[in-house]
């Protein structure tokens, strides 16, 4: 058979020095590069295993040793090693301790008369796999919750048959001023205020008949404080426990909102100077120039100073119809583009 | 027969420059001006014509907003003036509605000047009897 050309740093903690040799010779017939660390007593293995520099792939454990033995041992030894695999050793007599062990924290447990070449790597492999897979899915669970947990959107998790709320965020926390206790002893229409409760219920029912895929509402939230806010809600199905649970992302607009307003409002006022413009303004000076029409055809004869201030007064009346005439072109395609 | 001529402008001051010009271009026509546009609705329900008076109106009126004045008219159906709308507004999509209705013969900006008042008095004079 092919070794295994990966190095295995293993630290075995037995008192029988015989059991040792067996156990690294059983192994070396299956491993290329071991190192097998020995502790001969539950003292030594801890000094081992607070060492910092050293980092083991697995550990071997006789349940019984001459300064710690059975449950007090496991317990000691597993929570030493932190995410390696304790394999414990153990004789019939104890048995059924072994299975009782792994509820103590160790991976795994051997029979030492049973012990065999194959049985061993095939322990050392699968519980090595098995630490790293159990390790990789709590760094993923813990992936996932920091998504949810630190997002920097409020996000609230409610029943749907209760609205009860059954999780927030901490953005949640700090948007909306009730604590996380708070939050669980309330239900969607709490975040309401009163007048908008049907505006809810028609709300959730309409998300959940619909496959709400992009789904986006605005509506208002209160806070502890009983501030309002316009809010937009993305939600989305979810599920809790195998109930149906609804997961809705919040996003604060009222500012947004506000400021919308402000331009709209702006806006109004401009169209309005505009009109001024465009009527009110120009019409004295309409007024002002057919005045100066009549003048100019007057059957009077004007001396020639005076017809030169008429002519002054028409150019003048000219050049203001031109600026306003600017003015409303530019006004206009404000107008068409809103 | 002299040619009526109906001006309706609520710039009374404009009512008089437009009526000078008028006469002065054409001292025979016979010109009404009203301030109000509701007044010269009662003018026209009330009054029989040998032939329709040609209209001069502001788009603009206090009492009658926009084209109110033309829709009005255009329901009667003894109206068969033609109306040439004035406005001192600039805004340019006026004129393309004016074309809605029927009646409306032309569309100008004020002031009016000499030369437009020439045009209208020469389509008033052409005008036939029908």
């Amino acid at each position: 058979m092919k070794k295994d050309e990966k190095p295995y740093h293993i630290l075995v903690i037995e008192d029988n020095l015989g059991d040792f040799v067996i156990l690294e010779e059983y192994l070396s017939e299956s491993i290329l590069h071991l190192e097998a660390t020995h502790a001969e007593n539950f003292k030594e293995a801890v000094e081992l295993l607070e060492k910092d520099d050293q980092v083991y792939d697995l550990v071997f454990l006789d349940l019984s040793l001459p300064d710690k033995s059975g449950e007090e041992l496991v317990k000691e030894i597993t929570s030493r090693a932190e995410e390696i695999p304790v394999v414990v050793l153990t004789g019939f007599a104890d048995l059924e301790f072994g299975s009782r062990s792994l509820a103590l924290g160790a991976s795994d447990y051997l029979i030492k008369d049973d012990l065999s070449p194959a049985v061993l790597y095939k322990s050392l492999i699968y519980n090595i796999q098995r630490v790293n897979f159990i390790s990789e899915l709590k760094d993923s669970k813990k992936k996932y919750a920091d998504l949810f947990q630190l997002n920097p959107s409020p996000i609230l998790v409610y029943d749907f048959e209760t609205l009860k709320i059954l999780d927030v965020n901490e953005a949640s926390v700090q948007k909306y001023g009730y604590s996380r206790e708070e939050f669980l002893n309330m239900d969607l229409k709490d975040l309401r205020p009163k007048e908008d409760e049907a505006i809810l219920i028609s709300a959730v029912e309409e998300f959940w008949k619909k496959n709400g895929k992009n789904y986006k509402k605005i509506s208002r939230h209160l806070k502890k404080n009983g501030e309002l806010m316009d809010i937009e809600r993305s939600p989305a199905k979810i599920k809790i426990n195998n109930k149906d649970a609804g997961m809705v992302l919040i996003n604060d607009i009222t500012e947004n909102l506000k400021y919308i307003h402000k331009i709209e409002e702006q806006n109004q006022t401009f169209k309005e100077i505009a009109w001024i413009q465009s009527h009110v303004v120009r019409a004295p000076l309409a007024r002002l120039m057919g005045l100066v029409n009549l003048l100019e055809s007057s059957d009077d004869n004007l001396n020639e100073d005076n017809q030169k201030l008429i002519e002054y007064i028409k150019l003048s009346a000219e050049e203001l119809d031109a600026i306003i005439r600017d003015i409303s072109k530019k006004s206009e395609g404000i107008y068409n583009e809103s | 027969m002299n040619k009526e001529l109906i001006i309706i402008d609520d710039d009374d001051i404009l009512l008089v420059i437009l009526k000078k010009m008028f006469l002065k271009i054409n001292p025979n026509l016979k010109i009404s001006t009203f301030i109000k546009g509701s007044d010269a609705l009662t003018f026209f329900k009330n009054s029989t014509f040998n032939q329709p008076p040609t209209i001069l109106v502001d788009l603009h009126l206090k009492d009658l907003k926009d084209w109110d004045f033309l829709d009005k008219m255009e329901n009667d159906e003894r109206f068969r003036s033609k109306v040439f709308i004035i406005t001192s507004s600039v805004n340019s999509e006026n004129p393309s509605k004016s074309k809605r209705y029927k009646n409306v013969a032309g569309f100008f900006e004020k002031p009016l000047t000499f030369d437009i008042i020439q045009k209208i008095n020469q389509l008033i004079v052409e005008s036939n009897p029908n």
